[in-house]
């Protein structure tokens, strides 16, 4: 528990998890790796329908692609699986499951360079439910349509911190890239979206203004961090 | 705190963290910022909520498969050590083959050799697949000795026209094939009643590739003499401790209790 908790700090997603099921939660998962790492498959099995979903939706939002998203998923678990005796049991499995996930998709963005398949615009609209407001539609709709223009590692980074609500010491030792590198990557993502997405001129303005303060602003923010 | 700060500290606060109190003291008494604050939440949120496809089907039938393979036994069981070896020796004769064969063609262009050696390693591979597939010490100890077939008839077919170092790769890949972890240590583990059966025409042949191998050291430039040395020494090696095998066996059998050992019947 408190090495998970240091590692990722609560968040959307990941603090509902520790603050309904807690500790249970996380000795019945080193419970469960600790049996997949005695070769039961059963057990890897519950593992696998726990991590998915969240596996699959990171890999999409990267990809943009379905059937390479179902892929590398399914070969992120295979290779986990192959790999489970070297997990330490009491780490961020998490964290060492999304590390191999970005691994494959190097990989295959490597071996399929220029093929970039781009994201359906009116995904949104079409399976956004009937209690959404017109706003809030073309909210997301918007954000549907500027995430798929942003580079993959912004994607990557963006989703990692706001939908699976890592901590950035997290977010760089999945991707291999400095903390700081992964700060400014989710400023400048969300400082695009922002950009993209108001209809306000006030703030349309303001987010222009802020062009300047990028750098100085990253390295206030690496000293709150909690680790 | 103004409006510039307040908002850069707004777009730099992202996750599960917290604002700063002077942040938030500014939002208290700034309509502006609290506008430029909901905009960005509505953008948090938005970007939680993407519509992604549904890939359950995809799940629901990855894990029927995942379930339906055979369980993993422990690493101190004999199949344990033996599944290990075969995946480095076919993961190793893959790369050797592999680099053989891109090093070749990025050199020469395609030649009669590069296609010899890329039928040599799709048949390589096709033995690495039956070898990590293979569910019985006969199976294993068949396709050990196929691949022995293969690398003796290949490297002969290439032997002026491979590099020295691809040539000393194969010949030591062949010993090891050959070796104790490998055709000579499985031959000892295949069930009595099946040995000689199986071991007799596998000897016939490794006598006919030790003979072939010394012939081939006898034609070659005299820094690829070696090379094929090793492989005849190897064959003879393998043919010998088989032998030893299948003597040990006549000689249980002609024992009083040795047909009841060897589930031979009287």
């Amino acid at each position: 528990m408190a090495s998970v908790a240091a590692t990722s700090p609560g968040g959307t997603r990941y603090s509902h998890d520790v603050a309904n099921d807690g500790d249970q939660l996380l000795a019945e998962e080193s419970q469960l790796i600790r049996q997949a790492q005695e070769g039961d498959r059963t057990a890897f099995a519950v593992l696998i329908e726990r991590y998915w979903d969240r596996l699959f939706r990171w890999l999409y939002h990267v990809t943009h692609d379905r059937h390479a998203a179902e892929d590398l998923t399914q070969e992120t678990f295979l290779k986990a699986f192959a790999a489970i005796r070297r997990f330490q049991v009491g780490t961020n499995f998490r964290a060492w499951l999304f590390r191999i996930g970005h691994n494959n998709f190097v990989n295959l963005h490597r071996a399929r360079v220029g093929q970039k398949q781009a994201i359906t615009p009116d995904l949104a609209a079409t399976l956004v439910g009937p209690v959404e407001s017109a706003a809030q539609r073309e909210i997301l709709a918007k954000v549907t349509r500027e995430m798929a223009r942003l580079p993959a590692e912004f994607r990557a980074v963006l989703q990692m911190r706001i939908d699976e609500g890592m901590s950035f010491r997290t977010i760089a030792a999945v991707l291999g890239i400095t903390e700081e590198t992964a700060r400014w990557r989710v400023f400048k993502a969300r400082q695009r979206l922002l950009q993209a997405c108001t209809d306000l001129q006030e703030i349309a303005n303001k987010v222009r203004e802020l062009e300047v303060l990028v750098d100085e602003s990253v390295a206030e923010d690496s000293e709150r961090e909690p680790k | 705190m103004n409006c510039r700060l307040a908002c850069q500290r707004l777009l730099a606060t992202s996750g599960p963290r917290m604002l700063p109190d002077s942040v938030q003291h500014h939002l208290v008494q700034c309509e502006q910022c609290q506008r430029f604050k909901e905009q960005l939440d509505q953008i948090d949120k938005a970007v939680r909520r993407i519509p992604i496809p549904d890939s359950s089907i995809a799940k629901t039938a990855f894990l029927e498969r995942f379930l339906a393979e055979p369980t993993l036994v422990s690493r101190q069981t004999p199949r344990r050590m033996g599944w290990n070896w075969t995946l480095v020796t076919a993961t190793s004769a893959a790369v050797v083959l592999l680099g053989l064969f891109i090093t070749g063609w990025l050199r020469r262009g395609p030649t009669p050799a590069e296609a010899t050696s890329d039928v040599m390693l799709e048949q390589m591979i096709a033995h690495q697949l039956a070898l990590a597939s293979a569910d019985s010490v006969n199976r294993r100890v068949e396709i050990l000795a196929q691949m022995a077939e293969t690398l003796d008839e290949y490297t002969r077919q290439l032997a002026l026209v491979a590099e020295i170092n691809d040539l000393e790769s194969l010949s030591k890949l062949f010993v090891d094939v050959l070796g104790n972890k490998g055709l000579s240590g499985k031959a000892e583990l295949v069930p009595a009643l099946n040995r000689k059966a199986l071991l007799e025409p596998i000897v016939t042949n490794l006598v006919r590739m030790a003979a072939a191998q010394e012939e081939m050291a006898g034609h070659v430039p005299p820094n690829r003499i070696m090379a094929f040395r090793r492989m005849a020494t190897a064959a003879r090696e393998a043919r010998d401790a088989i032998r030893r095998k299948l003597q040990e066996d006549d000689v249980a059998r002609c024992s009083p209790d040795g047909l009841a050992v060897l589930g031979g019947k009287s």
